[in-house]
């Protein structure tokens, strides 16, 4: 069982060697064979190297996912063309990682929601339960609590119940005690088959989801910060109930089961053979205590995001919500006015006429980027940058988490002119695939802009945040006719894109702080 | 043939080991079962019998141990009929039974160690792993524990040939009992704290030979094609007083005394700064002489210098017609 336990050797991802090289003599007990003794002790690593020793026993040991779909490179892949389609398949030159273990794990950290999706008998829920034990339940505990869907699930099963000889005696609700749910405690919560909850538990469900406490009869549960796992067979309507929008909109990222590929029949055969349950064989180095998961999330938290990046994000949220014909008025000007009004999405979308339709990202979705889906990003984009050992985030971090973010989040419109493209048809059922072409697509176009050199609003913007204290009348009005210069330039002849409408609301936005202050020092 | 104990214990844990086995072989498939069926006989066993002897009790802890290490060693070549080097099986026929008794004490902690130690021992060019060995089965009865034990070890690799250790090791024979630190130098007891001092100060002084001083030592690495490292002529150079080497695109740190020279890679970008210089004035060198402190040290003929740069304690040079770098020693600085 030797072969089940072992951890990959630290550092699992080395960067360069300090340039003052101090040889330790202790190094001539290191090497190749490791230590029977529970002395190789994991409590002095660094939670990011944890983390990730975390991360490669699970992908070596426990789960058969020989899927690396987050590509980094650090120099050009070798790329191969296979078949009758022109499948790409590259060869990442740098450390890339299987999605289906390491979302749960960044979900782990950040203690964040994140579902599982994919057919069934594909590791969605022993994942879910390798996540629990990594804080520190035990196997037994885990699967104890964890809450399986079903169509007869009350409140009452998923919260708890009213203690029935105080419903006898009580004089008042106070009088009445609850008897929580025990999973509601936990810092790992398992929600199996989330999606055969009635639609009035899933209500409840979302309160706890959603504001962390539970509520019944008056009485209220405080739940402490949790990680949250959902697993569904099938996550577009095939369960018994329809999951209700706001729940689904709570679930922050999206992860698929691929498929189990025949090749590592040998590793089955030996779980079968070794009756070996890698849940319940986790070395007790990669296992997080409350207090360490809380570090971690500080620590993630502290990783920077350089504007360079927060920009290119920028551009690439300002593409999808505006929708010209939705209004007159320029603030609603956007798909959520077209979503509320309740017309009809086709009629609204074929009177948008007056752009090029493939050219604009945001003709590809019914929908814009919500702030929580903005804040999920960053989250998880900090995240991917401190379990990657970089005390930054990179353009590619945020490009490898996005899709996974924005799964459910936005949502394609099947009948944009971009899916008739040849070639691009695969992307309508490719939600991954598609939103990452998205992202490369705004990142290109940021780039024959010229945002990095040329960005005047955000010139405007840098000049505004250092403040208007002291700022001359004169200063404010030279200022004023710049915005309205711009705005002028900006328009003329210009189609009206996303990035666009956010700029000259941005705009607007400054020559009104400017205009308030001018009326306020001619005042003075 | 295996001992009797080694039997009792192989019979009792049978289906564990039968397990541990299988799982090694599933993650390593060139594990060869009559390989390792080998390396428990004539490796494993020497250990099992001479712990039989001090310690029954320990055999199974013992037993444990061993089988790990061995199903680790042999699945990567380190161990066994089909291993590279011998150096491993070497160590557990004649090293770990005079050792029995420390083994048998804490061989979760011992084995994994000792092993590694013998490892990276046969794995340096020029260190010498059974020196290493013999020493230690020599002097270990003098160590009162396993952890002095440990700190013996590290002393005596450094004296087999592990130079990067030289500062660390030295540091350690400050804290381990004086008898034992005299035995692993070779000098009387009264004598320790003077030789350690003369060891601080000259990286080429040799306890068992104090009056060496200025000399050629000798010449270190080799074309690649000979089993060296340099694929290019390497040229030497210097940042502060540590020693470089490079070769065409690679670069290395050496590490060198009296008792070996080691090399580790660096990047290039760690020569920044670099210089090719000699640090002692009163040093001189041509392709035909070395001299220096009133001495002329003669030089094989092999062609004209291509590179010189000498430290407070050494000088390197590399020559036309030669891919080796020629190490000098100087004498200690008064």
């Amino acid at each position: 069982m030797g072969f089940f336990t072992k951890l990959s050797s630290a550092p699992t991802n080395p960067g360069k060697p300090a340039a003052a090289r101090v040889f330790d003599v202790a190094d001539l007990y290191r090497g190749p064979i490791a230590e029977r003794q529970a002395a190789v002790d994991a409590q002095g690593l660094p939670l990011d190297e944890k983390l990730r020793q975390a991360y490669f026993w699970i992908v070596n040991t426990a789960i058969i996912s020989p899927h690396y779909d987050i590509e980094y490179n650090d120099a050009p892949p070798a790329a191969f063309t296979l078949g009758d389609s022109k499948s790409q398949l590259t060869l990442p030159t740098a450390q890339s990682y299987s999605s289906f273990v390491l979302l749960p794990l960044l979900t782990f950290a950040t203690r964040r929601k994140c579902l599982f999706i994919g057919g069934p008998g594909r590791g969605k829920t022993a994942s879910a339960i390798l996540m629990g034990v990594l804080a520190g339940y035990s196997v037994r505990d885990v699967k104890r609590a964890m809450q399986h869907g079903q169509p007869q699930m009350t409140i009452a099963d998923l919260l708890g119940n009213p203690l029935p000889s105080d419903l006898v005696n009580a004089k008042s609700m106070d009088d009445i005690r609850i008897a929580w749910r025990k999973w509601l405690g936990l810092r790992v919560k398992i929600i199996d088959e989330y999606n055969r909850i009635p639609t009035r538990t899933q209500s409840a469900l979302l309160t706890v989801m959603g504001d962390n406490y539970a509520e019944l009869l008056d009485h209220i549960y405080e739940c402490p910060e949790s990680a949250w796992y959902f697993t569904a067979n099938d996550d577009q309507g095939g369960g018994t109930y329809q999951v209700i929008e706001a729940l689904r909109d709570r679930i922050d990222v999206v992860v698929q089961a691929l498929a189990f590929n025949s090749r590592f029949l040998h590793d089955l055969l030996l779980r079968v053979e070794e009756d070996a349950r890698p849940e319940e064989l986790v070395p007790r180095q990669v296992i997080f205590s409350e207090s360490e998961i809380d570090r971690l999330g500080e620590e993630i938290r502290g990783v920077e995001l350089p504007p360079e990046v927060r920009r290119r994000l920028e551009f690439f949220s300002s593409q999808f919500e505006f929708c010209e014909v939705a209004a007159h008025q320029f603030e609603y000007k956007t798909k959520d006015t077209v979503r509320l009004s309740g017309v009809d999405w086709l009629t609204m979308a074929s009177q948008d006429t007056g752009r090029d339709r493939l050219k604009d990202l945001g003709c590809q979705t019914k929908n814009g980027l919500s702030v929580r889906a903005l804040m999920t990003l960053i989250h998880y984009a900090k995240a991917m940058a401190y379990f990657r050992g970089s005390p930054q985030v990179g353009l590619d971090d945020v490009r490898q988490v996005l899709p996974f973010v924005l799964h459910d989040k936005l949502t394609p419109d099947p009948d944009a002119p971009f899916f008739e493209v040849p070639g691009n048809a695969p992307l309508r059922a490719d939600r991954i695939g598609w939103l990452r072409r998205l992202f490369d697509d705004s990142a290109a176009e940021y780039d024959r802009l010229n945002l990095d050199r040329e960005d005047p609003v955000a010139r405007l913007s840098e000049q505004f945040q250092l403040g208007l204290n002291g700022i001359s009348e004169s200063e404010v009005r030279s200022r004023l006719a710049r915005i309205e210069t711009l705005i002028a330039e900006l328009s003329r002849g210009k189609k009206l894109y996303g990035h666009l409408y956010d700029d000259l609301l941005v705009l607007k936005y400054l020559h009104h702080r400017y205009t308030n202050y001018l009326r306020w020092v001619a005042t003075q | 043939m295996l001992s009797e104990a080694f039997v009792s214990v192989l019979s009792v844990r049978r289906a564990e080991y039968n397990a541990q086995f299988l799982a090694a072989r599933r993650a390593a498939p060139e594990l060869d079962e009559e390989a390792f069926k080998a390396f428990l006989a004539t490796s494993v066993e020497p250990l099992v019998s001479a712990v039989a002897l001090v310690d029954k009790a320990a055999l199974v802890d013992v037993v444990d141990v061993a089988y790990g290490v061995g199903l680790e060693l042999l699945a990567q070549r380190l161990a066994g009929p089909r291993a590279h080097v011998p150096a491993l099986d070497i160590g557990f026929q004649q090293l770990f039974p005079a050792l029995a008794g420390f083994i048998a004490r804490a061989p979760a902690v011992l084995l994994p160690r000792l092993c590694n130690a013998l490892q990276q021992l046969s794995s340096v060019p020029g260190a010498r792993p059974e020196d290493w060995c013999r020493a230690l089965s020599r002097l270990a009865s003098g160590a009162e524990n396993v952890e002095q034990l440990l700190g013996l070890g590290q002393i005596l690799a450094w004296l087999a040939g592990l130079a990067q250790y030289r500062s660390g090791a030295l540091e350690l024979s400050l804290s381990l009992p004086q008898t034992l630190v005299s035995n692993a130098l070779g000098v009387p007891s009264e004598q320790l704290e003077r030789t350690l001092s003369r060891l601080q100060q000259d990286p080429w002084f040799v306890p068992s030979a104090p009056e060496l001083g200025f000399r050629v030592v000798g010449s270190v690495g080799s074309f690649r094609g000979f089993g060296g490292a340099f694929l290019s002529p390497p040229s030497v150079a210097r940042v502060g007083q540590q020693l470089f080497v490079r070769s065409g695109e690679d670069a290395w740190l050496l590490a060198l005394d009296a008792f070996g020279c080691t090399f580790h890679r660096v990047q290039r970008e760690e020569l920044a700064g670099a210089s090719s210089d000699i640090e002692r004035a009163e040093v001189r060198i041509d392709a035909t002489q070395v001299s220096a402190f009133g001495q002329r040290l003669p030089l094989a003929d092999t062609g004209p210098l291509t590179s010189v740069v000498g430290n407070a304690s050494t000088l390197l040079f590399t020559t036309a017609h030669s891919y080796a770098v020629i190490v000098v020693a100087l004498q200690a600085s008064p």
